[in-house]
């Protein structure tokens, strides 16, 4: 006589199969079912090469980002700052991301990513210091703000003092930059053109030490 | 009472449990019985009477309930249904991505193995050599497959690849090679299409007719690789 497989049994067996299933999914990046997986898939468009996960933080300001992590990774050659958004039919899927190459031996290389939607805009400048010298940092901005008329336009450079926490040192002992920037940019109902954004590292005396371009990067998505 | 009045009185005692499984219940109490039965009718008793003793024999019916009850617990049965929810899900979704996916490889066979047919029109008529240049660039390649030159006029060359990730379903990034002169001149010129994955470009240049070779050089965070790519001259109408 054939016992009969308890309930449990059968639930046990059929989770294994959904476990193997959602392995191999995740792994043909069919349905991502972690955050990280398509994070991957980001470093292999960006061709950001063996990421190491630095930081991963939550901002819920814009409605697409409401689900979704954004993480800072190192590949050695290059950082990226991207997010990794979830929806149900989609599993974890790339929403927004910024590479930056950091292989030439510069002493700091950094990125900016905004994001808009709708009236709301984030923009986080992100990137790391292979100078030890390096105590302070700031970000100047060239750009063409054009008036509601568009033809009207004028000129502005803005300066940014980076805030002492935003650099951190990460697991590998390396130093990281990664902040939020307000009043850096303008606002979204604004017409910007940005020409140039460069990043000054100073030591302790005020001395400047690097003189680098910021990789801008710049997304926009329709309001809900 | 019969096999089939005692064993509906058994499960009329269980909660939460699903037509499968009722029938599954009855169907081995009514096993046991008979079972039973025919030993007893082995031994020499009669065909009714070895019933009534089985049946008998299995204990009170409500009791054998509640103690078979504990078997089908209600949480089970949440989360076997979650369960199941789960992956008609997962298999929905990834059949629907799979589609995508699917797509991503054959254009990445196509890509790989049979560039050639990918081309159509005037490309189709100048591609009348072949090549076979492969060039890794990162986790991508780039696979120069084809030229066609013409030493009429200025001297023309037009020079086409495919670029594609190694793994049939990674992703192409945005590094690809350009090409320059054994003096190390840039060449700039042509265009480029990409979808499912894969990008095919074509580069058209114009060089002195009787260059033997140019170089496809890929850079990539500070390293550079250099390949010679041959020229065979013709002359066209």
């Amino acid at each position: 006589m054939k016992k009969l497989p308890t309930r449990a049994k059968r639930t046990m067996k059929r989770l294994a199969i959904l476990l193997v299933l959602l392995a191999v999914v995740n792994g043909l990046g069919l349905y991502c079912v972690t955050p990280w997986r398509s994070v991957r898939i980001m470093a292999d468009i960006c061709d950001v090469e063996h990421p190491e996960k630095i930081t991963r933080f939550y901002d819920p300001t814009l409605p697409i980002h409401r689900f979704a992590l954004h993480y800072l990774v190192d590949g050695g050659d290059a950082l990226m700052l991207c997010t990794s958004a979830y929806h149900p039919l989609a599993g974890w899927y790339d929403r927004d991301y910024c590479a930056v190459e950091a292989w030439d031996g510069a002493a700091v290389h950094a990125g900016l990513r905004m994001h808009t939607q709708g009236g709301k805009r984030t923009t986080y400048l992100f990137g790391r210091l292979d100078n030890g010298y390096i105590d302070s940092l700031s970000i100047h901005a060239a750009a063409t703000v054009w008036e509601k008329d568009n033809t009207t336009h004028y000129e502005v450079t803005k300066v940014f003092e980076v805030p002492k926490e935003a650099i951190f040192r990460g697991k590998n002992d390396k130093r990281y930059i990664l902040c939020p920037v307000d009043g850096l940019v303008a606002d979204a109902s604004e017409y910007v053109q940005y020409r140039s954004f460069r990043i000054l590292g100073y030591d302790y005396s005020g001395a400047v030490l690097a003189d680098e371009e910021v990789n801008f990067q710049s997304w926009s998505t329709s309001a809900d | 009472m019969n096999r089939n009045e005692y064993t509906g009185q058994v499960v009329s005692v269980m909660r939460h449990v699903t037509a499968a499984e009722i029938a599954a219940i009855r169907e081995e109490l009514e096993g046991h019985i008979e079972d039973r039965a025919a030993t007893l009718v082995e031994s020499g008793c009669p065909a009714g009477e070895a019933e009534r003793r089985a049946i008998d024999a299995m204990g009170d019916a409500e009791e054998v309930g509640r103690a078979l009850q504990k078997q089908y617990a209600l949480v089970w049965l949440v989360a076997w249904r979650a369960v199941t929810i789960a992956i008609v899900w997962v298999v929905l979704c990834a059949f629907l991505f799979s589609f995508l996916g699917g797509y991503r490889v054959l254009c990445h066979v196509q890509a790989r193995f049979f560039p050639r047919s990918h081309m159509s029109g005037s490309h189709a008529e100048w591609c009348t050599q072949e090549l076979d240049i492969k060039i890794n660039v990162g986790s991508d390649q780039v696979y120069i497959y084809g030229a066609g030159t013409n030493a009429g006029k200025e001297g023309t060359v037009r020079l086409y690849a495919s670029q594609y990730d190694r793994w049939p379903l990674g992703y192409l990034s945005s590094h690809s090679i350009v090409f320059e002169t054994e003096d190390g001149e840039r060449l700039r010129g042509g265009g480029y299409g990409q979808s499912g994955g894969v990008r095919y470009t074509n580069w058209e240049f114009e060089l002195p007719p009787g260059t033997d070779h140019i170089y496809a050089v890929a850079e990539r965070y500070g390293e550079v690789t250099r390949v010679e790519v041959p020229l065979h001259w013709e002359v066209r109408e």
